[in-house]
């Protein structure tokens, strides 16, 4: 007789080929998930041998298991028929809750950790400009001369918090009573210094996420890194939305990656012209070419990238600084 | 300014005018609960949740005045493309304690919103599958009275017709939104409708199809029945 041996989450079912139910045993939770990945599990067994006699196909299970692989899509209908059955919502439910958690966890990789930090190193590149601006402003009321004389920021922040109005503008060969800057007290220079304080402490955090992406980067994704370098492939990764998402890409994807704004404005109107790259403009190759060369070198690094990131996906050998020769050969030389 | 709460006639949908506007709403399978901010309102002691026209594909075919959308009590659904549950949990309302909602997505990130959306409704079922691969969840649902499809993908017919065969009943009801831009970014929008259109008249009959602009730009959904 031929029988169809099916599992799902209402439970282990063997049918006859009306789809009448001649066997039937509940399923706990770590079976299913043991089903769900094609596996054979302890009661299925049980029923196989119990039915040995009959011609047995397993429905839905990897096709190396005997028997399985057979069941005619009709044959399906008549077994799926049998479930639509009020009595096992409950079943549906636990199980189906229990599984996607199990799936969802087993779904976080370190590339979205990557991706989380590399999107908060830009959201305090934001806060650190708006702060820094702020107290540009601010602090012009009290020494207007040194504000105005040191350009970089955290050179700044840092002489701030250790040096007076007189300490500031003395190396400027100003005298402190001909500033235009008020004469602070104690208690409004303290909320000024607050925020320096406050602004150096995001300087800080960013060359801590910094760091943090490039020793994950380098030993998760060792060819991106040494190609792109840690910034720009973890800008890759976010843009594609995961590593797995990038491993697949095009080169001609990659090379856009970043200008999706251009690219589709592009894409709807004839006369704007395509982008030629995106996030990998900034890469150092590109950035010490000539402008007229910008596309050509975009273009090779995507296409190597696009190797890398694969070799990558697969765990494979380290090409990376290969691939890094090549390109540096090609185009270093023509300068 | 609030006036009554009426059935409408789609079984399970209700209509009521909340300030200048007309809401369509749904009776809270799960009263205390907030999925998405919408509105919630009382009366008679039942939990209405009003229904965010602009969120929500499903209630913008009703907006076009659809006049069947073939979910209903009892219904047991396929969702396609559920998300973090914003439509998935109207449609748990409507079909009630009778019905099922299998809801499937691909992206984690919105499955996470969705499984909490489920742990309070014991209608729904969250799965994460590829509804490119239905084989793949054929250890989770059941067979379907409705399939409901709402993929940006590319493919978004194919989909639907692999589902649909393999898990939608004889004689059964599918919906299916269609992103023209996902299709194709370049090509006119009606020229895509158009197209597929004809495609589903060779495995479906039409029952109802709607522009679902201004709601949602460049999208159309049709409801078809398995010949």
């Amino acid at each position: 007789m031929v029988r169809y041996l099916f599992t799902n989450c209402a439970g282990t079912f063997l049918f006859d080929e009306n789809g009448t139910i001649v066997e039937h045993k509940e399923i706990s939770e770590p079976d299913l998930i043991r089903v769900r990945k094609g596996d054979l599990i302890q009661q299925e067994s049980r029923i196989l041998d119990k039915h040995s006699s009959d011609e047995i196909h397993i429905v839905n299970r990897k096709t190396d298991t005997p028997g399985s692989g057979k069941t005619s899509p009709e044959m399906l209908h008549k077994i799926l028929e049998n479930f639509k059955d009020a009595k096992y919502f409950s079943q549906y439910h636990s199980l189906n809750l229990a599984v996607i958690k199990h799936d969802i966890k087993q779904s976080i990789e370190e590339d979205l950790f990557i991706l989380q930090s590399i999107n908060l190193v830009g959201d305090i590149d934001k806060a650190i400009n708006q702060l820094s601006k702020r107290l540009r402003e601010w602090y012009g009321l009290y020494v207007p001369e040194y504000s105005r004389s040191e350009p970089d920021t955290e050179q700044f922040i840092e002489s701030i918090l250790v040096k007076d109005k007189n300490e500031l503008l003395t190396p400027l060969n100003i005298n402190p009573s001909e500033s235009m800057g008020a004469d602070l007290s104690a208690e409004n220079i303290y909320p000024l210094l607050k925020l320096a304080e406050q602004i150096k402490a995001l300087h800080v955090l960013r060359k801590e996420q910094a760091a943090y992406i490039e020793k994950v980067m380098n030993r998760r994704y060792p060819n991106l890194s040494i190609i792109a370098g840690t910034i720009i492939g973890a800008k890759l990764i976010s843009h594609a939305g995961s590593f797995k998402n990038l491993a697949g890409l095009p080169s001609s994807t990659i090379q856009l990656l970043g200008a999706e704004k251009a690219l589709f404005r592009h894409l709807h109107n004839r006369r704007a012209l395509p982008p030629k790259y995106g996030v990998l403009h900034e890469h150092p190759l590109i950035q010490s070419a000539a402008k007229k060369d910008h596309g050509k070198i975009a273009r090779a690094l995507a296409d190597k990238l696009c190797i890398a990131v694969k070799v990558d996906y697969f765990k494979g050998a380290y090409i990376g600084d290969k691939l890094l020769k090549d390109l540096e050969k090609k185009f270093s030389a023509s300068r | 300014m609030i006036s009554m709460i009426k059935q409408t006639k789609l079984q399970g949908v209700y209509e009521t005018f909340y300030g200048k506007r007309r809401f369509f709403a749904t009776k809270s399978f799960a009263p205390g609960t907030n999925v998405y901010g919408e509105i919630v309102m009382h009366e008679d002691g039942e939990e209405y949740r009003l229904w965010d026209v602009m969120r929500s594909k499903l209630c913008a075919f009703m907006v076009k005045d659809a006049d069947q959308i073939a979910i209903r009590q009892g219904s047991t659904v396929l969702y396609l493309g559920a998300s973090s549950g914003t439509t998935v949990s109207h449609v748990s309302d409507i079909v009630g304690e009778t019905g099922f909602v299998f809801a499937v997505d691909f992206a984690p990130r919105m499955l996470r919103d969705l499984v909490f959306v489920a742990e309070k409704r014991s209608n729904i079922g969250p799965i994460m599958g590829d509804a490119n691969k239905p084989e793949e969840y054929l250890t989770l649902v059941s067979e379907v009275d409705v399939v409901y499809q709402d993929v940006a993908q590319r493919n978004q017919f194919e989909i639907f017709v692999k589902n649909c065969d393999l898990f939608l009943k004889p004689k059964g009801f599918g919906l299916l939104a269609i992103k023209a831009r996902s299709m194709d970014v370049t090509k006119k929008p009606q020229m895509l409708f158009n197209e597929v259109r004809e495609q589903l008249e060779k495995k479906f009959t039409i029952v109802d199809k709607r522009i679902l602009d201004p709601f949602q730009k460049d999208h159309i959904m049709f409801l078809v029945k398995k010949k």
